[in-house]
């Protein structure tokens, strides 16, 4: 499965290549962001503002058709609200960050403007 | 005027910059009227000053977030029906029946499809264009007052002036806790109201051209009580509609005078409700500026003394103080008005429009 379903996400751009486009532009910049607030936060212990931004990265994941960084992100955020699951932390953020540089890894796919429309 | 056909503008709230940015593109592309607001409290403050109808907003928020936002709106007691949808990432039963509970009308997950954002806004536009009721309010007022043929534009007038004194006081920090946004859109939307138990009183009584007996007077003096327990049990049958509270408080309190000697209660200072104590100078200043059979119409000057005069006694005198304030908002009013109307309805302006009324309710 690809990391960000292109066609999905143009579908609910309606069609405008140019709204994706700045999308896809603004998600890096904002997941990165969320991504280092979640490794704060682990690293903190701090279990409410790691809900709060995991949830924020899923949030902004489902709105580019990231459904695997959003599962994953997702995931997260219910660990942190378990206080069994601690242990499934570090894992989880390892997980994170390597579906993220899928993402960003194919965001960098020569063609990005026209790959989707076949 | 707004017409049957005007969509709602809608209120984009969500903390996240490209979630909310997304939402906002999609919705113009729509065609639609969006403003946004950054966080919760923002929105709130923004539902209470403008004329949002319905508000698409993030769950979970820093602070405020979408559910807390949801139940303050749906407290606000004079304010218009807010069609309120929760966007969530959040799933589950539970999640739905808290959002529901907290008042929400619908949902919309992320990520939000433009197809089914749509429909959804058809349904918040159907349910919202049944809560007219300036509209209802206003022809219910215009109907009362349909027997008078002389009363041209004074129910809009009598708005407007309430509207303008309500909005000079607000400025004062006396009245800053008391006088907010919805306050004056309720006195706006109510103060028409204030004479419906007209309706009650005989025609040879109402319509008599010269003096009224004293005891055609008393007879009058009754359209209080019969308006304001009009509204009364109206407000009891729906006490979730506070507007009624406020028009019925209107109705009884109109004919007060400040120093106690006005009808029916022989109430006297601040006991006098603050919307009665506004409509009674409307109302007062309208009838002194405006034609009848035994009288001319007074000149501003002319009604602005008996005003000033009957300070502290008829009137309480913040309120003159107000009217002074705004002295010329009120000269200009009427043949603002009158053109207007003149315009809607492709009349001559003035003189044959009290005319026109009459023959049409006839």
């Amino acid at each position: 499965m690809p990391s960000i379903d292109y066609q999905a996400l143009l579908d609910r751009c309606m069609g405008r290549i140019e709204l994706m486009e700045r999308l896809l532009a603004n998600f890096q910049t904002a997941a990165a962001q969320e991504i280092a607030d979640i490794s704060a936060a682990i690293a903190e212990l701090d279990s409410v503002q790691l809900q709060t931004h995991a949830h924020k990265l899923k949030g902004i994941a489902l709105t580019v058709s990231a459904p695997s960084l959003a599962n994953v992100a997702d995931e997260l955020c219910e660990a942190a609200g378990d206080g069994n699951r601690d242990s499934e932390l570090a894992e989880l953020f390892c997980q994170l960050s390597t579906e993220f540089e899928s993402v960003i890894e194919q965001l960098e796919q020569p063609k990005l403007g026209s790959a989707h429309c076949d | 005027m707004t017409s049957n056909t005007q969509e709602s503008k809608i209120l984009v709230v969500d903390d996240d910059v490209l979630c909310r940015d997304f939402l906002c593109e999609i919705l113009r592309e729509l065609g639609k009227d969006v403003v946004v607001a950054q966080n919760a409290e923002e929105a709130f403050r923004m539902v209470c000053d403008g004329d949002i109808r319905i508000v698409i907003s993030d769950w979970k928020m820093p602070g405020m977030d979408g559910i807390e936002l949801c139940q303050k709106i749906r407290n606000r007691q004079l304010g218009d029906y807010v069609y309120f949808i929760l966007l969530t990432s959040l799933s589950g039963r539970e999640n739905l029946v808290r959002g529901l509970e907290a008042g929400a009308d619908d949902f919309l997950s992320k990520p939000c499809d433009p197809n089914e954002l749509q429909v959804r806004l058809r349904v918040a536009e159907r349910v919202v264009s049944l809560e007219k009721k300036g509209l209802i309010v206003f022809s219910l007022a215009k109907l009362a007052e349909s027997r008078d043929p002389e009363t041209g534009t004074h129910l809009e007038r009598i708005r407007e002036y309430s509207r303008i004194i309500a909005q000079t006081l607000a400025k004062h920090e006396k009245y800053a806790k008391e006088i907010d946004a919805d306050f004056i859109r309720a006195i706006f939307l109510t103060s028409p109201l204030h004479d419906i138990g007209k309706v009650g009183i005989p025609d040879h009584i109402l319509l008599k051209p010269g003096r009224l007996t004293p005891e055609e007077f008393e007879v009058m003096k009754q359209h209080v009580t019969i308006g304001s327990s009009t509204l009364d049990a109206a407000f009891a049958a729906c006490p979730s509609a506070e507007y009624l509270r406020f028009a019925r408080d209107i109705a009884n309190s109109h004919h007060e005078k400040f120093d106690g000697s006005g009808y029916p209660h022989g109430l006297s200072g601040e006991d006098i409700p603050l919307c009665g104590r506004i409509v009674a100078l409307a109302d007062v200043y309208d009838a002194l500026t405006t034609k009848r059979v035994y009288k001319e119409a007074y000149s501003h000057e002319e009604a602005r003394e008996i005003i000033i005069d009957a300070s502290g006694q008829h009137f309480d005198p913040a309120i003159v103080a107000a009217f002074l304030e705004q002295e010329e908002k009120f000269k200009n009013l009427r043949g603002r008005l009158d053109e207007e109307l003149a315009a809607n309805v492709g009349l001559p302006l003035a003189t044959s429009f009290p005319a026109a009324l009459h023959s049409h309710c006839h």
